[in-house]
């Protein structure tokens, strides 16, 4: 870049009473110029830039959404004729991905400052770039945050002086277009304001690359980062200061190291046409799916009529199954209150606890059946406790009414005696010899079903047909008519005791 | 020929540093803004490169 | 694609019948009937069923799910997603509620229609709390209304979803769900009607052609028509303070309207907005006033206490903001006293004082333990001021 240092006034000049405008305003809310943006900033550049890509490209700015946070950058899709997002420090590219997925067809055009971007708004800068959203993000790096008086930024160059670091930046600085690349985005290109051509020609690739496209301008703070770090205000030699810190990547082989460092590499880093972005095939799965939806007949018709009949337990069943982590406990309360509401048309209300271990930790279900809506979801003592591990046994047995039922397995439980009945039932030794010791808790479901009818065994068998996994299907309803002949055997001992 | 729209200037100055021919220059003249504004000051030495046009940040300049 | 102003659920999203369901996904299925098609959300317990039913469900019906990096990406995403039409949720639990504020607040701003699920729930252990409360009316910063509902059952959970996104589609306002642990993971009966028997209303779009469109004037305290993005409305949707063309530019006369604009059309329609339910209160001399999970144990206790002959009834809030001002002063007035049932330290009682006034006097009932309270606790608490 060439700068002209000896300009030679000419005192017979005069003023054009009629300028003819520059016809890129036409892209801007004309009634708002002059700007708001500093004498000689960056951003104003930048924004040209923009306008004069859309000419080249004839593109409708109308079309697009631009989005800005908060911050100097920000500010330029404020002066856009186009639909606006603003005012939120750092979200920009949240905002983008949900209008994108919603949307896909709409244009969208980020403005972020280094502190937006990568400081506060660094962690939806990566996802997006992961996710290849198809946005043109176009950075302004000033090198620092401007609007809020110049503090320092992650961006900012080792040594810098700012609002912030009055002593000298001592932390390293994020090379953003780097990150970019390695989070995945598929087109990542820096430039400088002191290239014009260059950058307009980068935007003119970001707006038509499909995916996510970073262009990263580093720019000119003639108020704060030029006056506090590079001791000037003058737009003219900070513009000359990014000129000679950076250089051209395509010229990076005949620069020595030390003609490169600490500068700023300016160029095409990646250009990846092509790829498909990946929210975009979210998108049209959605939109097929859609095509093939069918209408929803989940049209479950209650049959109360069995459980009234056979259900020796008054109502409410105020029920507690509980064992250890794995053995199905909660599958057997679904099962239970997915019967009775369903297919016998009762009320229910199931709730449960477990220890954090995935496996081996305790577990318990309460289930209340009844045939009126339930208030409480919980109730203080049990008409029933199934227990079918022993410490479960002995933190829930207390729960049980003194004259209430307990039910459990021979081989995991030793219950103490007590007043009310007691049934013990080897359910695992019988899963077991059905070949899988996990349908001991379906053992445990037919058992309950014949012998009190908590719901009808015909419920039961359609409910196990229904809700459990194919795989297991057969092996479950074979458990279940176990536990039903078990209990059938223990209730003719019963009658031939009375 | 090269236009300035001086109420949008801020006299930055950037178009009198990029331009290759000293065709522009500062004039005496502030405007309502209080910015001392750029003028035309050699229109006979202009390539229409158009790089101040490019430049400016504030939209005030148009090549023809 | 812009939906009708009115209309009745589509029969390919609902699940019509008898459903014994888990509360978190009859909260999804009230908001796939509701005509929800986008949904970001972020994994927290106790709403994670929540996200999986969503991401299963959406699909099937056309619309977008995705999970966010974060609570703030899935916020901002939902609010840009509505301000191009979609009608958007959210899920979250108290501690992730934390993030969502500025987003919440940006929706308030810029009036997006927006559903917020929040699962309150203690810290750690996830147990019971109503702690929240107050929260989900002020925790963003700047001049707005919430509008919360308190679902008490997995019934609730549907029903109150689906009145969710009618008030947040006719308001323009976000409208959070204020769910529980305790019912968003209790299964229950769930009954879901047929489609037609479900009634949405759908934000309004502006008829106007841009040169002629405001984006932020509305008739007296109503929400505003929305425009399509793309289309040459050129709006700004900025979370700064704006006139009605969307202005950004510092006027203190167009920020006093604005605000008062916008929190106007929840306060000056509050009547039309909230719901109460009366439990036993016909001949009522005390009433019992509780909201979401609590209501269950008020109910009981009041069945309980009537059958020892004390005249004493259930005010249930289905919305406890905006405050249902005018049923609260009405129940004052015919009462002797006033139990202000819940699960924290005591905090919705302040604005249940301030609107009974001196009209008859409030006892604070609370339980702060991760427990609701027992009918018993309840009755005792009622017994020992009654006697």
């Amino acid at each position: 870049m060439s700068v002209n240092v000896n300009p030679k006034a000419n005192p017979n000049a005069k003023a054009n009473p009629n300028p003819k405008a520059n016809p890129k305003r036409k892209f801007l809310r004309e009634e708002k110029l002059p700007h708001f943006f500093c004498s000689g900033c960056g951003c104003g550049q930048v924004l040209n830039y923009f306008t004069q890509a859309l000419e080249a490209l004839q593109m409708d700015v109308e079309k697009m959404l631009t989005i800005g946070g908060v911050g100097c950058t920000a500010r330029m899709p404020v002066y856009l004729k186009s639909d606006t997002f603003h005012g939120v420090h750092g979200r920009t590219l949240a905002w983008a991905t949900g209008v994108k997925l919603h949307n896909s067809e709409i244009p969208i055009v980020i403005f972020a400052g280094d502190g937006d971007l990568v400081s506060i708004g660094g962690n939806h800068f990566i996802h997006a770039a992961r996710r290849n959203l198809d946005v043109t993000v176009i950075m302004v790096n000033n090198l620092n945050f401007a609007m809020t008086g110049g503090q320092v930024a992650p961006t900012t160059p080792v040594g810098s002086v700012t609002m912030t670091t009055p002593y000298g930046n001592d932390e390293p600085a994020f090379d953003v277009a780097q990150l970019a690349m390695a989070a995945g985005a598929t087109h990542v290109e820096r430039w400088t304001t002191s290239r014009p051509v260059q950058c307009e020609q980068a935007i003119r690739r970001a707006l038509q690359h499909k995916g996510f496209s970073l262009i990263e301008i580093v720019s000119q703070c003639p108020t704060h980062f030029g006056r506090y770090a590079l001791k000037s205000g003058d737009p003219g030699k900070l513009l000359q200061w990014i000129h000679q810190n950076s250089y051209l990547l395509d010229q990076e082989n005949r620069l020595t190291a030390e003609e490169k460092h600490s500068k700023l590499a300016c160029g095409i880093f990646r250009f990846q046409a092509g790829d498909s972005p990946h929210l975009e095939k979210k998108v049209e799965r959605a939109h097929k799916q859609q095509e093939d939806a069918t209408p929803n007949t989940s049209n479950i018709t209650p049959n109360n009529t069995a459980v009234d009949q056979i259900s020796t337990l008054p109502y409410p069943q105020r029920l507690t199954l509980c064992g250890m982590g794995g053995q199905g406990i909660i599958l057997a309360s679904v099962l239970l209150g997915t019967a009775a509401v369903t297919l016998a048309g009762l009320h229910a209300v199931q709730t449960q606890s477990y220890g954090s271990e995935a496996r081996g930790g305790q577990c318990q279900a309460e289930l209340i059946i009844d045939r009126e809506p339930i208030l409480s979801p919980v109730a203080q003592k049990k008409d029933l406790l199934l227990a079918m591990f022993s410490e479960a046994y002995h933190k829930y047995i207390p729960d049980l009414k003194e004259d209430g039922v307990l039910v459990y397995d021979t081989d995991l439980v030793q219950p103490e005696s007590r007043k009310g009945k007691s049934y013990g039932v080897p359910a695992t030794q019988m899963a077991v010899g059905l070949g899988n010791r996990m349908a001991a808790n379906m053992v445990m479901l037919g058992f309950l079903a014949e012998m009190f009818g908590v719901i009808s065994v015909e419920h039961l068998e359609q409910v196990v047909i229904s809700e459990v996994d194919e795989r297991f299907r057969e092996l479950d309803l074979n458990a279940v008519r176990a536990g039903v002949e078990f209990a059938g055997q223990i209730k003719a001992q019963e009658r031939g005791e009375a | 020929m090269v236009h300035i729209d001086e109420r949008l200037c801020k006299g930055c100055r950037l178009c009198v540093t990029i331009c290759p021919k000293n065709v522009l220059a500062m004039s005496q003249r502030v405007n309502k803004k209080g910015y001392t504004v750029v003028e035309v000051a050699h229109p006979e030495a202009c390539i229409s490169c158009k790089l101040c046009e490019k430049t400016c940040p504030d939209f005030a300049i148009y090549v023809e | 694609m812009q939906r009708p102003n009115q209309q009745t659920a589509d029969p390919r999203r609902v699940m019509t019948g008898l459903h014994f369901l888990l509360g978190n996904y009859a909260l999804v299925e009230g908001a796939i009937s509701a005509g929800c098609d986008f949904f970001a959300g972020y994994p927290i317990t106790p709403a994670n069923e929540i996200s999986e039913r969503m991401s299963q469900r959406l699909p099937q019906v056309g619309g977008s799910f995705m999970q966010g990096e974060d609570e703030l990406a899935s916020i901002y995403a939902c609010a840009g997603a509505a301000l191009a039409g979609a009608k958007a949720m959210t899920a979250t639990a108290s501690a992730g509620f934390n993030y969502m504020q500025e987003g919440l607040g940006y929706c308030y701003t810029v009036e997006a229609p927006l559903v917020v699920a929040n699962v309150m729930r203690t810290r750690g252990d996830n147990y019971a709390t109503q702690s929240d409360i107050m929260q989900l009316r002020h925790g963003a910063s700047g001049d707005y209304e919430a509008i919360v509902v308190c679902p008490t059952s997995v019934q609730d959970l549907f029903d109150y979803t689906i009145w969710a996104f009618n008030l947040a589609e006719t308001y323009r306002n976000p409208v959070i769900i204020a769910s529980e642990t305790t019912i968003a993971l209790m299964r229950e009966r769930l009954h879901i009607p047929a489609a037609e028997a479900i009634l949405l209303h759908n934000r309004r779009y502006t008829e106007k052609t841009p040169a002629e469109y405001l984006p932020f004037a509305a008739h007296a305290n109503a929400a505003p028509d929305m425009a399509p993005l793309g289309k040459g409305y050129n709006t700004i949707y900025s979370l700064n303070p704006h006139d009605e063309a969307g202005r950004i530019d510092w006027d203190p006369e167009g920020f006093e309207r604005l605000y008062k604009r916008i929190t106007g059309k929840i306060r000056e329609n509050e009547p039309k907005i909230s719901r109460t339910q009366g439990f036993y209160m016909e001949d009522a001399e005390s009433v019992i006033i509780a909201y979401g999970s609590e209501v269950r144990p008020a109910r009981e206790a009041a069945q309980m206490l009537r059958e020892e002959g004390k005249k004493i009834g259930v005010l249930q809030l289905c919305n406890v903001w905006p405050v249902p001002e005018g049923a609260i002063a009405e129940v004052a007035s015919q009462v002797g006293h006033i139990f202000a049932l819940e699960m924290n330290l005591g905090k919705y009682v302040g604005e249940i004082r301030r609107v009974v006034k001196d009209r008859c006097p409030v006892t604070s009932v609370t339980k702060n333990r991760g427990l609701v309270h027992t009918p018993w606790e309840v009755c005792a608490a009622v017994r020992e001021v009654l006697k």
